[in-house]
């Protein structure tokens, strides 16, 4: 599981890349609350790149939704591929988590 | 030590103790009489100020005294009439005037009448009130002796009217009698005893009528009273009309004396009349001087009431000043008495103070002359004890002339005395233990010397026992040693055999230490080299037997397991020389011995044959060979760790993997040992047939094959791959497997997680089966009973501020699966999934 921070105007860009479960999930939240915490941005995570994700991972996704919108920042997924996808399904986190299928899409979405 | 008598001995202390007694008895006394002194002269001054009111109090009452008397003496003069008493009253009240002057005066002996104020005004008072007094005196004294004399006057007056009235009485008495005879009798008249004429008139004589002497008579009573009356008469008014009466009188004398002409008395009578008439007279007669001394009487009471009202006045202003100087004096008194009061406490306190210094200063001599070099000589006593008594510390005390300084004087000598004793006594140790040192020193370097050699031994012997076997082999084996002493006489060996087999050998020398150490690797080199020469097992044991029974002088022997495996086929060919028969473990039929071969231990005499047993291993199936160090670890109560309960051990670890086996087996048998030394060495090897010749690893078109999950959670990502390679060998697509192994995910990281016990990491098998048109996987792990179906779906539909962190995990698990079931069997829980193959 790897990260990659890139600002895309005033939103911040992730790009997560591997599998985010039980293992990593911890790392994966740090590095994320890391990566955006230091930005006042909104935040675009592209999913293109991540492979599996399980509940543990999702944690982290629901943690950090929290997070921005306790702060008043925007966040979007994009990108997603269709295993990712069907878990967000799943467990209703694609009605709770604004979801988009490409990166410019998201980054105009949350730059509103 | 000087030599003294007991009767030296005693007076000193006594003495000091005597004199600070006496020293705190005699500071309290003096202070308390010079405190007694200070405040009785005090109080004498105050008392002397408070008594110089006195005096002027007590002329002031005598000044009142003296006034009243004035008062009571003055209306005396009205009534004296003497001039003798008169005097005598004027004189004491002469007297008392001066008295009253000198009183005045005296009055200025009140220290505090500064001679302004009220007090002053009221002695000017008096002062005025005295000379007017007096002069009322001298008015007084004048008037009455005016008085007086006119009173006399009049007394002469009177006495004249009186004599004027016998001469009167004397001519016309006579005269009267003959008439009243001549006219009784006929008689011309007493001494003349003829007979009066017929013609009835007496013959030679002026004939006067018997009334006119009658009236003579009379009114010269008259006017003779009346003059007395008016001489004593208190009433100026009633003067009138007895002037009135005389006059009447004197007028009715002369009527009636001129009928009388014709008597020959007649002109006699005229002259005697008319003095009468002049005392009479209202003009400086009786009445004028009458009136006159009424007068002056009235003038008298006047000045006398004047007088009573001055002498009434200087009481008043007296009475006053007598106040004014009482409540001064009173005042005065008070302060004095306040003065007295706080000079008692004054004394109270300062006899406190008196006795506290007495106090202290007896407590500081005390404390100087005993205490002090006793609690010198405690301390000296008590440094010395502990050895640092320095002989200068009662140098102070020694110079003292008392008996203490007499007994700091002999505990020094004797502390001397010990201290050189000791310090002889402690050269003497020191000497000895120097020496000792020096062989203890000799000791221990050969002992290091010795132990670094046994270090070294022991590095050696650790050395030459292999870790792994080559990893080419892809066979898992672990051997785990820990020697009872520096060299052990255990000993274990893994040795490549080529052709994918693998030798491991396990074995025990008979003693320990050095000698067993020298043995064991005697044998270790001998089995290696017979083990590489490709022998069966058999064969190794019996020429092995020979080689260590042919030069066994010391009569040490071996037990040895020596065991070959094919790889491949998981084969074990095996021979046991007297050692304790290994177990194998199976997840199937659980922790077995392996079956004995019945050989002699080694080296115990020449000659003897080892039979050989083999036996399949099926993939995980574990062979676990130990020393009698673990089954005959004892405990602090003798109790041996025993075959039986390793195998029970086993039968609760499962599966583990070698290394794991192999460190939970050591860490049961020192828990089971406690802090009880180790009394063997302790050796195991755990080989398993390794899972990963399992057809999990894709291998092959098997239906069916089992995985232990290691207790790591990125072992769950190796599972997956695995997973994936069985879907692949048999004909389930990835999509399909992916879902799998999303479940397995959920359920395992739950496990791993929460499931952990007091038993450490719950030990999870997973189990794939190609069945009908899907996969079913059955999930079993040892934690405590958990269903994890009984978690509540979570709300899926909750906004994001409402959704819990957590609990997705089976949601997703019954999302991706057909079926999910839970069981829980002997002590396991077991879930079972069915995944049809999704087209």
């Amino acid at each position: 599981m790897d990260l990659a921070v890139e600002q895309a105007g005033a939103v911040s860009v992730v790009a997560v890349k591997g599998r985010i479960d039980g293992s990593n999930a911890r790392e994966f939240e740090e590095k994320l609350m890391a990566g955006i915490g230091a930005h006042e941005t909104s935040v675009v995570l592209d999913m293109s790149t991540l492979d599996y994700i399980s509940s543990a991972g999702l944690r982290v996704f629901l943690v950090v939704a929290k997070h921005l919108q306790e702060a008043d920042r925007g966040f979007a997924l994009c990108s997603l591929s269709a295993e990712v996808g069907e878990v967000f399904e799943i467990t209703g986190f694609n009605s709770i988590i604004n979801i988009h299928d490409d990166r410019d899409a998201a980054v105009s979405a949350v730059s509103g | 030590m000087t030599n003294r008598s007991l009767l030296d001995w005693r007076p000193k202390l006594a003495t000091r103790l005597y004199a600070a007694i006496g020293g705190a008895v005699a500071f309290v006394l003096v202070s308390s009489i010079v405190a007694w002194l200070a405040f009785v002269q005090l109080g004498e001054q105050q008392r002397e100020i408070a008594s110089q009111h006195l005096p002027a109090i007590t002329h002031s009452l005598q000044l009142a005294e003296r006034a009243a008397q004035i008062a009571s003496i003055a209306p005396r003069l009205l009534v004296v009439d003497s001039d003798d008493a008169r005097s005598n009253v004027i004189e004491s009240l002469t007297a008392l005037e001066r008295e009253i002057l000198g009183l005045l005066n005296l009055l200025k002996t009140d220290s505090q009448d500064d001679g302004v104020g009220a007090e002053a005004d009221l002695t000017e008072a008096v002062r005025g009130n005295g000379q007017n007094f007096s002069s009322l005196l001298r008015e007084l004294g004048q008037t009455e002796a005016q008085r007086a004399a006119l009173e006399v006057e009049l007394g002469r007056m009177t006495a004249s009217a009186v004599e004027t009235h016998h001469q009167l009485r004397e001519i016309i008495v006579p005269l009267l009698d003959d008439r009243t005879f001549f006219l009784v009798t006929g008689y011309q008249s007493l001494d003349d005893q003829r007979p009066v004429p017929a013609s009835g008139r007496l013959d030679g004589e002026a004939v006067v009528s018997f009334g006119a002497l009658f009236d003579l008579e009379a009114e010269v009573n008259l006017m003779t009273v009346v003059l007395s009356e008016m001489g004593a008469v208190e009433d100026a008014a009633l003067l009138t009309p007895l002037v009135e009466r005389f006059e009447a009188a004197r007028d009715r004398f002369s009527a009636a004396l001129a009928r009388a002409d014709d008597l020959p008395q007649a002109n006699t009578l005229r002259e005697i009349f008319a003095k009468l008439v002049a005392v009479g007279a209202a003009e400086s007669g009786i009445p004028d001087i009458r009136r006159r001394v009424l007068e002056l009487r009235q003038e008298s009471v006047a000045v006398v009431d004047e007088s009573r009202q001055i002498a009434s006045n200087i009481s008043d202003n007296v009475n006053q000043i007598v106040d004014i100087k009482r409540s001064r004096s009173e005042a005065s008194l008070a302060a004095t008495e306040a003065i007295v009061s706080n000079g008692q406490q004054l004394l109270l306190w300062l006899n406190g103070f008196a006795l506290a210094g007495a106090i202290l200063i007896s407590w500081l001599y005390i404390k100087r002359s005993f205490t002090t070099p006793v609690v010198k000589l405690t301390a000296a006593a008590e440094a010395f004890e502990q050895g640092d008594y320095d002989p200068n510390f009662l140098k102070s005390t020694s110079a003292r002339s008392d008996e203490l300084g007499q007994l700091a004087t002999t505990f020094s000598s004797m502390a001397e005395e010990v201290r050189a004793r000791t310090q002889k006594l402690d050269d003497l140790v020191a000497e000895r233990t120097d020496q000792l040192n020096k062989k203890n020193e000799a000791l221990a370097q050969s002992l290091e010397r010795i132990e670094d050699e046994l270090e070294m031994a022991q590095r050696m012997q650790v050395s030459i026992l292999p870790k792994r076997v080559p990893e080419r082999l892809r066979t898992s084996i672990f051997a785990e040693m820990k020697a009872a002493r520096a060299v052990g006489g255990d000993f274990y060996d893994f040795i490549d055999l080529g052709e994918n087999r693998l030798g491991f050998a396990i074995a025990d020398v008979s003693d320990k230490g050095v000698p067993a150490a020298f043995m064991m690797a005697v044998c270790y080199t001998k089995l290696r080299s017979l083990a590489l020469r490709g022998l069966s097992p058999g064969t190794v044991m019996e020429l092995l037997n020979e080689d260590l029974s042919a030069d066994n002088d010391s009569a040490m022997f071996v037990t040895a397991f020596y065991a070959v495996v094919d790889l491949e086929q998981g084969t074990l060919t095996y021979a046991n020389a007297g050692h304790d028969a290994p177990i194998l473990s199976q997840s199937a039929q659980g922790c077995n011995m392996l079956k004995s071969t019945r050989g002699v231990a080694l080296g115990a005499m020449p000659g003897l044959t080892y039979d050989e047993l083999s036996y399949t291993l099926r993939p995980g199936d574990t062979v676990f060979c130990y020393t009698d160090g673990i089954t005959e670890a004892f405990n602090a109560s003798g109790e041996a760790f025993t075959a039986g309960r390793l195998i029970s051990l086993l039968d609760e670890l499962g599966p583990l993997p070698p290394e794991a086996l192999c460190a939970e087996v050591v860490h049961a048998v020192e828990k089971h040992a406690g802090g009880s030394p180790q009394s063997d060495d302790i050796t195991c090897i755990a080989f398993r047939r390794d899972p990963e010749d399992d057809p999990l690893h894709a291998e092959g078109n098997v239906a069916e094959a089992s995985y232990v999950v290691r207790p790591d959670l990125s072992d769950i990502a190796v599972l997956a791959e695995r997973m994936l390679a069985f879907g692949a060998a048999n004909g389930v697509p990835d999509a399909t497997m992916r879902k799998i192994n999303l479940a397995l995910d959920e359920l395992l990281t739950n496990t791993l997680m929460h499931g952990a016990s007091e038993k450490g990491v719950p030990v999870i098998t997973v189990r794939a089966q190609r069945r009908d048109n899907g996969v079913e996987v059955i999930v079993e792990d040892d934690a405590a009973a958990f269903n994890p179906l009984d978690q509540e779906a979570p709300d899926i539909g909750q906004p994001l501020e409402d959704r819990p962190v957590g609990g997705l995990g089976i949601h997703i698990v019954r999302s991706l699966i057909d079926d999910v079931a839970y069981s829980r069997t002997g002590d396991k829980n077991r879930v079972t999934l069915f995944k049809q193959i999704e087209t």
